[in-house]
């Protein structure tokens, strides 16, 4: 018996053989169209990209539309902040120095016996002030430097203004005295 | 498919620049200036004032509502958006190009600039008012004065009080100035 059949099944076959492939004959491969499951589908990633351009487009003008008005708002704000914080530096200067807070802590809390005194306190407590004193320093610094510029912009919105009521008036006296060659009224935009 | 939405992006972000762009032009009626800073190497005299809302906020702190010369100007600043003034004093004529004064000029022809007063003679130049209408009040006034010696652009965003402004001269000790009548007449 050759093994013709089991390589080509040209030759003699085999009984066994024959139920074996019986047995096995509904594992056989069978050609059929492929099915994609639809959680895969390529539909969805088709629209993947412009989303997320259309996204990104959003993301920018919210971004530009939010830099466009803090710079438009930023005279405000910023000059409300400075405001804000010289009453703030206002109010600090009337809370009481920490020297007097000290005492006050002294008076509300038992005083510590020179056995409880803690050197991390006093070492603290000398921080503060020295804090404190640097503190309204630069805050004395930041309001001359402001008022230094409010004086300059002052001056310099005084000749603006000076100069542009000087040229309107020369304008209107110049309209007065030739009347001929005025041309009033007359729209370009 | 990515070609596409690579397109869509770019178009939909210059869209977006130029919208932002426009607006920032548009923004208040701003005259572009720069153009004549090549002048201030010719001119004997110059002013140059920039003044944005933030320092107008910061000048009107130190201006005293009590002193009635800076109240009025309290007044005036009060809502403005920014001032903005280019002034050239030459000592001799022809020192200045009739392209730049178009430059301004070219600038006030656009939208929202209605030409107000225009004074013209071969003496003394032209002085050509201008004011931006930001629905029925005034939200921007341009003064062009170009004489032979002298060119001088005013740029004032936001709402302007002309009658108000006109009154200005003569405030803080400065008399009128009465510019014509001090002029040299040629013969």
């Amino acid at each position: 018996m050759s093994d013709n059949y089991l390589w080509d099944k040209s030759g003699e076959p085999d009984p066994l053989i024959e139920e074996l492939e019986r047995e096995l004959s509904s594992l056989r491969y069978q050609p059929r169209p492929l099915k994609i499951p639809a959680a895969h589908g390529f539909g969805r990633r088709r629209f993947f990209a412009p989303t997320l351009a259309l996204a990104a487009t959003i993301v920018i003008a919210l971004v530009a539309a939010t830099w466009t008005m803090l710079k438009t708002d930023k005279g405000d704000t910023s000059d409300n902040a400075s405001a804000h914080n010289s009453s703030q530096h206002t109010q600090s200067t009337a809370i009481p120095s920490p020297h007097e807070t000290s005492q006050q802590d002294s008076v509300k809390e038992p005083a510590p016996t020179p056995k409880e005194e803690r050197p991390e306190l006093v070492y603290s407590s000398a921080i503060n002030k020295r804090r404190s004193v640097r503190g309204r320093q630069s805050d004395s610094v930041l309001r001359i430097r402001q008022r230094r510029e409010a004086e300059i912009a002052k001056d310099q919105l005084m000749t603006a203004l000076r100069l542009a009521s000087t040229k309107l008036n020369l304008a209107q006296k110049r309209a007065q005295g030739t009347p001929s060659v005025i041309r009033n009224q007359h729209k370009s935009g | 498919m990515r070609t596409t939405a690579i397109k869509l992006f770019i178009f939909a972000t210059l869209v977006l620049l130029i919208s932002i762009g426009t607006t920032a032009q548009a923004q208040g009626g701003r005259v572009e200036l720069s153009s004549l800073d090549r002048l201030t190497a010719k001119a004997s005299q110059t002013v140059d004032v920039s003044i944005d809302e933030r320092l107008i906020q910061t000048a009107a702190k130190v201006l005293s509502s009590k002193e009635p010369d800076e109240a009025k100007v309290k007044e005036i600043v009060n809502g403005l958006k920014g001032i903005y003034v280019r002034s050239f004093e030459f000592e001799k004529e022809g020192e200045y190009a009739a392209a730049d004064v178009e430059s301004i000029r070219s600038q006030l022809r656009g939208p929202g600039w209605t030409r107000v007063l225009n004074v013209t003679s071969k003496r003394e130049g032209a002085l050509e008012v201008y004011i931006m209408t930001d629905g029925s009040s005034i939200g921007g006034l341009a003064v062009l004065a170009a004489d032979p010696t002298e060119l001088t652009v005013v740029n004032l965003i936001g709402p302007v009080d002309l009658e108000k402004l006109r009154a200005l001269e003569g405030s803080f000790g400065i008399p009128e100035l009465e510019i014509e009548s001090t002029k040299p007449k040629k013969k």
